[in-house]
């Protein structure tokens, strides 16, 4: 008797609201093997990038720590072997559609990483990069944007790159690496920022890449203490930017710190601050308070969201960052540390603007998406 | 009455010798070998504290004993000698050694016989730890050492197996090891290298904190020595709650590849880390500095510590104000009492009354 009762209840319930749009700032594409790039590569390149780069960059050779899992997709993001990320139909279904993403940046983290850091390898695999980018994403989903690669360690070199791809404009950012070679405030990326402030492109900063080390205190022991160690760059990089007076000389230059977290900021920034008004003689060329040119040109991503111990610390440290038109929803699809638009951030913790900016308004704002 | 209350132990007070006051205490070889190369002393100690920096500026007249009798133990009943001397920076394992037995006898004979409301923290070679063992077991029969000293900067996390027989030592005579800002070594003391100026290496210095802390929790050197006890010095701790947060997900997602680590790591910090609470990075509010004491959520993990004759912009008695009169008693002596007390009691009674006269 009841089973038809629920039946018809089933049947004349509403429909479900659609999901509202979201905006998401960070997401993976891949090759699906690295001879994908042969075609955008000039012939001359073919056989070394083959061969990959195994001492590309500072301790590559190390096996830091027992890894949890040999690569870093969700179990469902990897379909007959091919790497999550390469499939456009998998990810239009599992992340566009199923979420109601309606724009999506994304970039090849990991074909990025496996290219040389700099020279004419370099160059040309990051030009490789961003015209398969176009061709074979961008061209084929109106709702995917794209992030500039560039061969990071050679300043120059990335600016002619981001003059040239520049041109694009579905491309709305470049991409950079959080463990590179020299804090980023240092003048051998100031190029790369000439002409990214040029053509109003934000730097994004994303966990990644190789360094001399990848701690405060030399090589972890653990993968764990290695995983953790990631935010600590991110901190290193926004003291080097600041105290560079890099955005006294570009003031267009704008920063978006994707995937470090937001927890340290506050402290940071603080201490930053506090630390500017006893040392000021040595930094004459900040002339404004660290804090300010942090809000003022930063922008950060949400994932990995920080976990607070109570629900109502997470709104403190929003509180205490006051960014909220500058945090953007970003999942990281297809990682395993994949944020769920659905399940993050809900509005019942930060209520109903502060969600729509995060998810959409701040994003489209920041990168100027039509 | 909270107000009065005239208790108080100064965790971090600095002392450095000259390479002339060092002299007697040196071997012949090397106390010949300063004299003829006329060796001014270890490079990072001014390169860690710049005379330049107000903030920072250590000048021999601030540090005599009648200078620190007048400016630390003035309000305070006892304080503990920290003496940065760059030991860790000597490649030669002899020169270094040497240097550092030197710089303990130094502290016995120039500060601890000469002034009982002091304690001092014994310096040690981390890059030659055999010998740093032995160094433990030479100091440790005297109790008024009451920590033993280690920089910042280092080539690798302090939980690194390589240190564990430091660290075992350290447990086993109830020393608490003592992280202090700066250092020397090759090693970036940032990921991505070596920055570029004083104020971001200022900036970046808690990121080596951040580290050991890291590197010790997740090591499981708690599992095998309970009684160790680590003490952040000049690292800052206003940065505590994000980084517990981080490190307690991590460890979520991560902790089969480190079985040992059986807690959340914050609940290791919470038990085996104390911290001093100079520099204080202070919130911009005052909201926000509840917010952040309600976030670190423990009363038992800050001790004062003046950082004298280094100076900041926010002061201790602004921490002090802020929290409540149990908390600030925590603070002020307690947590301090409580942790050197594995070495020696440290007799605040007599001094509180020595303190409270005009």
């Amino acid at each position: 008797m009841s089973a038809p009762v629920t039946e018809q209840r089933r049947e004349s319930a509403p429909p479900k609201p659609p999901k509202p749009a979201i905006i998401d700032c960070d997401v993976h594409n891949a090759v699906r093997q690295p001879s994908d790039l042969h075609a955008y590569l000039p012939r001359r390149w073919h056989t070394y990038f083959d061969q990959g780069t195994p001492y590309g960059g500072a301790g590559v050779g190390q096996e830091v720590g027992a890894r949890p899992q040999q690569d870093i997709f969700r179990r469902d993001s990897v379909v007959d072997g091919r790497p999550g990320g390469s499939d456009l139909s998998l990810m239009q279904e599992q992340l566009l559609d199923r979420h109601n993403v309606s724009k999506a940046i994304v970039h090849p983290v990991i074909s990025v990483l496996r290219a040389p850091k700099e020279g004419p390898l370099a160059g040309a695999v990051a030009r490789a990069i961003n015209e398969w980018m176009q061709d074979e994403w961008l061209a084929r989903d109106s709702r995917l944007y794209g992030a500039i690669s560039v061969p990071v360690e050679d300043g120059v070199l990335a600016a002619r790159e981001v003059e040239r791809a520049a041109d694009n404009p579905r491309m709305v950012k470049v991409m950079l690496p959080s463990l590179t070679r020299e804090g980023l405030g240092n003048g051998k990326y100031w190029p790369l920022y000439e002409a990214a402030a040029a053509h109003r492109l934000p730097i994004a900063i994303h966990v990644a890449g190789f360094s001399g080390t990848h701690s405060a205190t030399g090589w972890p022991t653990y993968f764990v203490e290695h995983h953790t160690a990631l935010a600590q760059s991110f901190q290193a990089h926004v003291v080097s930017l600041v105290s560079s007076g890099v955005f006294a000389r570009f003031p267009e230059l704008r920063i978006v710190l994707e995937e470090g977290g937001l927890g340290w900021l506050p402290s940071l920034l603080w201490r930053l601050d506090h630390s500017w008004e006893t040392m000021r003689d040595r930094v004459p060329h900040l002339t404004e308070p660290p804090s300010v040119i942090v809000r003022h040109h930063f922008a950060m991503t949400t994932q990995p969201l920080d976990e607070p111990d109570r629900a109502h610390q997470l709104l403190d440290l929003l509180q205490q960052i006051d960014m909220n038109d500058r945090i953007m929803f970003a999942s990281d699809y297809p990682h395993w540390d994949f944020d769920d638009p659905d399940r993050v951030l809900p509005a019942s913790v930060i209520g109903q603007d502060l969600r729509r900016k995060i998810f959409s308004d701040n994003a489209a704002a920041f990168f100027a998406l039509a | 009455m909270t107000a009065t209350d005239p208790r108080l132990v100064d965790c971090d007070v600095h002392c450095v010798p000259s390479i002339s006051q060092l002299s007697p205490f040196l071997s012949d070889v090397w106390r010949d070998h300063f004299e003829a190369t006329k060796y001014a002393g270890p490079v990072p100690v001014p390169l860690t504290y710049p005379a330049w920096n107000p903030v920072t500026r250590t000048a021999p007249e601030q540090l005599t004993l009648d200078a620190i009798r007048d400016h630390a133990l003035g309000p305070a009943s006892a304080a503990v000698l920290v003496c940065y001397y760059g030991i860790e920076s000597f490649t030669h394992p002899y020169l270094a050694s040497d240097l550092a037995t030197a710089v303990n006898r130094w502290l016995q004979a120039e500060w601890l016989d000469r002034e009982p409301r002091l304690r001092a923290s014994a310096v040690l070679t981390p890059q030659h730890v055999e010998f740093a063992v032995d160094e433990i077991e030479r100091i440790a029969p005297d109790p008024r050492f009451v920590q033993l000293l280690l920089p910042a900067r280092s080539p690798a996390g302090f939980g690194n197996q390589r240190y564990w027989p430091l660290l075992r030592a350290a447990a086993r005579h109830r020393l608490p090891v003592a992280i202090t800002f700066g250092g020397g070594t090759g090693t970036p003391p940032t990921p991505v290298g070596w920055l570029s100026s004083y104020y971001e290496e200022y900036n970046t210095a808690i990121l080596n904190f951040q580290s050991h802390i890291l590197s010790l929790v997740m090591s499981g050197i708690f599992q095998e020595c309970p009684d160790l006890r680590i003490v952040c010095t000049e690292g800052g701790w206003t940065w505590l709650p994000g980084f517990l947060w981080r490190m307690d997900a991590e460890w979520k997602a991560f902790h089969r590849e480190v079985p040992w680590v059986q807690e959340r790591p914050s609940t290791y910090v919470r038990r085996h880390f104390r911290f001093t609470t100079q520099p204080f990075d202070a919130p911009a509010s005052e909201l926000h500095l509840s917010q952040l004491l309600e976030q670190i959520g423990s009363e038992n993990i800050l001790m004062y510590g003046s950082d004298y004759p280094h100076r900041y912009a926010h002061d201790n008695e602004e921490l002090l104000a802020a929290v409540s009169p149990t908390h600030a008693r925590r603070i002020r002596w307690e947590n301090a009492c409580e942790l050197y007390a594995s070495r020696s009691q440290l007799e605040l009674g007599s001094m509180a009354a020595t303190a409270a006269e005009p």
